[in-house]
């Protein structure tokens, strides 16, 4: 006998890197690290590209994308998502880093994505940018949640080569289906 | 015969649905609530959350601060910003507890909704957290609107100014 279909879950208005739909809850078993405990960082390497794996249960459109900027802006930053497979969907374009210590929103061209597994990317052009994030104690516990990164990818580029990620800290960026975050 | 397709289903709602519920955004934060008072008077905040299942509302509640004041009025909204049920305003009471008001029984399906609190003064506290800064707060996606108490039957839905995450929440149980 056939199973009937089950109704899904729609998604927060925000899917973040500390999501359910992200890495969140790896992120919370590996140390006590929560949100509210944010530190501005310097981005490790100037024109690194960091992706965080997420996943949605439904389709979900989006026109918004946003970091959470530290507390000095510098250079540009290219913010986006890819598909499981590291094809890019979206990006924001390479844009001046703007706002220290608030929320930067990227407007990019509204996009559906389907039920399925994705990156939010994120790439800033100078160490000397900052974001909000959570150190963890090592890069391996970073690659535990999946992260990957390429070096040289900004502007993000249209096909990913995924490298194991080589630092342990949890930039805080994501995307927003609403016109605002 | 075939299986039907499936695809990821978020555990079923428990008991209660409230601001720390794996439902909604407190799961991501991770921080230590204390009392405060409400940040603007006839502000109202907005706390997503998410059911897979249908559930049926019976009873709002808050966790009421050191100290009370004025009237409150708890709700519950769709996605788009309808008002679904509403308790309307209410003489904030209790301190330091939780305080618990009954509204129509009213079945709300699978999907997004808000918890939604307005207060009408700013001398009365709730439990909240302050998740580092009014940043956070938007990351997990609440809203706000200013000047919306009592509840408006449908509200426009703006970015967060204040790290304040209220203790809110709804339920179908007859106890609280």
């Amino acid at each position: 006998m056939s199973t009937f279909p089950i109704t899904v879950m729609e998604p927060l208005p925000t899917i973040h890197t500390y999501s359910i739909e992200a890495i969140g809850q790896a992120v919370f078993n590996l140390g006590a690290v929560s949100m509210a405990n944010a530190t501005s960082q310097a981005w490790p390497t100037a024109n690194l590209a960091i992706f965080v794996p997420f996943f949605v249960s439904k389709p979900i459109t989006f026109s918004t994308l946003f970091t959470y900027n530290g507390a000095t802006a510098s250079g540009n930053i290219d913010i986006g998502v890819y598909d499981s497979a590291g094809t890019k969907i979206v990006s924001s374009g390479s844009t001046a880093q703007a706002g220290t210590s608030a929320i930067q929103t990227f407007s990019v061209t509204s996009t559906q994505i389907g039920a399925g597994q994705y990156y939010l990317a994120l790439a800033l052009s100078s160490t000397l940018g900052t974001i909000f994030n959570n150190p963890l104690t090592s890069a391996s516990h970073a690659r535990s949640t999946g992260m990957a990164q390429q070096a040289t990818a900004l502007p993000l580029p249209a096909t990913a080569t995924f490298a194991s990620i080589t630092n342990g800290t949890i930039p805080y960026f994501g995307l927003s289906t609403r016109s605002f975050v | 015969m075939a299986e039907f397709p499936r695809q990821y289903v978020f555990p079923d709602p428990l008991v209660h649905i409230s601001s720390t519920s794996i439902n909604s955004v407190m799961c991501y934060v991770n921080s230590s609530p204390g009392s405060a008072v409400f940040p603007t008077a006839n502000l109202a905040i907005f706390v997503p959350f998410r059911i897979g299942r249908p559930m049926t509302i019976s009873s709002l509640f808050a966790l009421n601060g050191a100290a009370v004041s004025g009237n409150i009025d708890l709700g519950i909204y769709s996605a788009d910003g309808t008002k679904i049920i509403s308790t309307g305003s209410t003489a904030q009471a209790g301190t330091s507890v939780m305080q618990a008001i009954s509204v129509t029984s009213t079945q709300i399906g699978a999907g997004l909704f808000y918890l939604a609190v307005a207060m009408d003064n700013t001398t009365g506290t709730l439990i909240r957290w302050a998740p580092g800064a009014a940043p956070i707060s938007k990351m997990i996606g609440l809203a706000q609107m200013a000047t919306a108490f009592p509840l408006p039957a449908t509200a426009t839905l703006a970015t967060v100014a204040n790290a304040y995450v209220p203790d809110i929440g709804c339920t179908g149980r007859s106890v609280v």
